[in-house]
């Protein structure tokens, strides 16, 4: 063969590759409303920048028949390339071939590229379309899982992990995104579940779509299992290169800066919140009065709307904010808000982001169905999660800061640096009502009108302790400042905690409540 | 040794002899969420209803507003459609996922 035979040779033997399951089954996709993996990781990728390897592996199973059958690159396409200037690793899986189902030889392409992700200390995306295991290779396919999983658990933490389901991910296969950082769902393609519908048919008798049973909006709104939700392919690939921009590449570098800019205009931080603490509010207007040119991403969404978590930038650099939302079930602490802030502030943690913490939150959700999920437990993450990270923190007391809620967030005694208060602030044990019930009981019962009495009660306690500066005074909060000062005091904050150090005992690893 | 009573927990790979604990007997089945049903998410108090029934109204657009926690929570609709039925009025405390609302 002569060298230009040689060439054409690679390039036939490439393009037969490329035609990934054959021409029918990319149709079948196509039909489905998806791309192909290939075309997947070209729109998600800086123009022109894909880096293929392991093009030319092959499945070495030799049972049932399969020793006959050619998979392409063994159903799944890892490579590198480049996110908006920055290196990212990234694998998807090829439904068109064998429906994606992964063999053994499909794994040790995961983790190839998973371990020079972890090596080069890039963000990993995985893009997720696969049947499950490849029945045929038996445990094979199961060490596959296995060894995928590991390297999840080894590199949390380090490098940022992505996972996108763009079609169904199910079984074991559910695992990997799970103990990744953020999960990218799409509307109507994706679908994640440990048993699937037809399975809950035969074994319980119970009917419910796949849609409904693991479909993108149940992952972003009831499970939590999913971290954005996109209606189309496109906006999940614009997400993720947003998301990306502003994370660090790994756990000792810092978030890339951009150039400053100031909030917009029409967002004005002195008329956003209600005097009257009883009156909801959007606080995702006061984090876009604060942020630079009012952007904010938002992470989770649709899940647990009582608190808000997201990324925003001030003065260019990244900052995660953790915000109460009065708007959604009056702003309480439940069991879901606290998985989600917890979790979040641990990112947060894990990769050198600065935690600005909007506090308004009347305490935490009364039930007998909370108390019985482990509201107890649920909580104490938050409170781990602030106590253990190490990154600056700035906490801003918008208006109510009651009780186990206001030490829950970010307060001083659980480290925050800088913790400043609007004179509208309310910090006190408990509201002015309940407060004034226990307090002044016999007051009121020996009144001669208790209702009068107790109404009087509670003014009295109102005045005097339904303000910040009972607790200015004790020095648990740094300043009382005018709201339209609020991001002035978050400026010079962040300057000075820029080189922030804590030295902690050393420990194998702490142990979180779960 | 004592005779020990045994109960079936069927899965994917089959019917299997065990005992159940009492959360697992205690579970609800499942019923999809019916978005039509404007229900209260905690006890509370009905504040004031701001439509009337064969209104039309658009996802999104304010029903009524219902104090729990301390606070005035705007409940919007959760689809578009008639409001088919008002089913509080104002003053009324209510418990936990009460139908308020039905939109038809």
């Amino acid at each position: 063969m002569s060298e230009d035979k040689k060439i054409l040779d690679l390039k036939q033997r490439m393009e037969r590759i490329y035609g990934g399951g054959g021409a029918k089954a990319v149709e079948k996709q196509k039909a489905m409303g998806k791309l192909t993996a290939r075309e997947r990781i070209i729109a998600l990728l800086d123009k022109d920048t894909f880096q293929e390897y392991d093009i030319f592996v092959k499945h070495d199973n030799t049972d049932f028949g399969m020793q006959d059958k050619e998979l392409p690159g063994d159903g799944v396409i890892i490579g590198t390339g480049f996110i908006l200037g920055q290196p990212v690793a990234v694998y998807a899986q090829d439904f068109t071939v064998a429906g994606g189902s992964l063999g053994f030889m499909h794994a040790r392409k995961i983790t190839k590229i998973m371990d020079y992700a972890l090596n080069m200390r890039i963000p990993i995306i995985g893009i997720n379309d696969s049947g499950g295991a490849r029945i045929q290779e038996g445990v094979n396919a199961l060490a596959g899982y296995g060894e995928i999983f590991y390297r999840n658990t080894i590199s949390s933490g380090v490098i940022p992990q992505i996972s996108v389901i763009l079609g169904p991910c199910a079984g074991g296969a559910v695992y990997s995104p799970a103990l990744t950082d953020f999960v990218f769902v799409v509307d109507k393609i994706s679908k994640m579940f440990i048993t699937g519908p037809e399975v809950i048919k035969t074994v319980l008798g119970e009917e419910i779509s796949a849609e409904e049973l693991g479909g993108a909006r149940v992952h972003s709104e009831v499970s939590g299992n999913a971290h954005f939700f996109a209606s189309s392919e496109e906006e999940c690939f614009a997400q993720i290169r947003r998301l990306l921009s502003m994370l660090p590449a790994n756990n000792e570098a810092k978030p890339v800066p951009v150039v400053a800019s100031k909030p917009k205009k029409t967002y004005d931080i002195s008329k956003i919140v209600p005097y009257d603490a009883s009156e909801p509010y959007d606080v995702r207007d006061v984090i876009r009065a604060l942020t630079d040119d009012s952007d904010f991403m938002e992470v989770m969404e649709l899940f647990a709307g009582n608190i808000v978590v997201g990324f925003g930038r001030i003065d260019g650099q990244t900052v995660g904010f953790v915000c109460n939302q009065p708007l959604v079930l009056a702003g309480v602490l439940d069991c879901d808000s606290s998985d989600k802030a917890a979790r979040f502030i641990r990112f947060c943690d894990s990769f050198n982001i600065p935690i600005i913490t909007l506090e308004d939150l009347p305490g935490y959700l009364p039930g007998i169905d909370q108390e019985h999920a482990g509201v107890i437990r649920h909580g104490a993450k938050v409170l781990y999660a602030y106590s253990e990270s190490t990154v600056p923190k700035v906490t801003i007391i918008l208006r109510k800061a009651y009780g186990g809620g206001y030490i829950a967030m970010g307060s001083r005694h659980l480290r925050s640096d800088f913790v400043f208060a609007w004179p509208q602030a309310e910090i006190a044990v408990m509201g002015a009502e309940g407060a004034a019930n226990i307090i002044f009981k016999k007051d009121i019962a020996e009144a001669e009108n208790p209702a009068e009495m107790r109404k009087l009660k509670i003014e009295e306690y109102k005045e005097k302790f339904a303000n910040p500066y009972v607790a200015a005074s004790k020095g648990y909060i740094d300043a009382v400042i005018d709201p339209k000062d609020t991001r002035r005091f978050i400026e010079q904050a962040l300057t000075i905690a820029k080189d922030k150090t804590v030295s902690r005992p050393a420990k194998k690893h702490g142990l979180p409540p779960f | 040794m004592t005779e020990k009573k045994y109960d079936t927990v069927s899965t994917a790979s089959g019917d299997y002899r065990t005992t159940l604990n009492r959360k697992y007997l205690a579970r609800k089945p499942w019923q999809p969420v019916d978005l039509n049903q404007v229900r209260s998410f905690m006890p509370g108090t009905v504040e004031r209803i701001e439509v009337k029934e064969g209104q039309k109204v658009k996802e999104g657009d304010k029903l009524m507003v219902f104090r729990a926690m301390k606070m005035n929570n705007n409940i919007l609709s959760p689809v578009s459609g008639k409001v088919k039925l008002i089913n509080v009025s104002p003053g009324d405390n209510i418990p936990k996922d009460h139908l308020m609302i039905e939109i038809g």
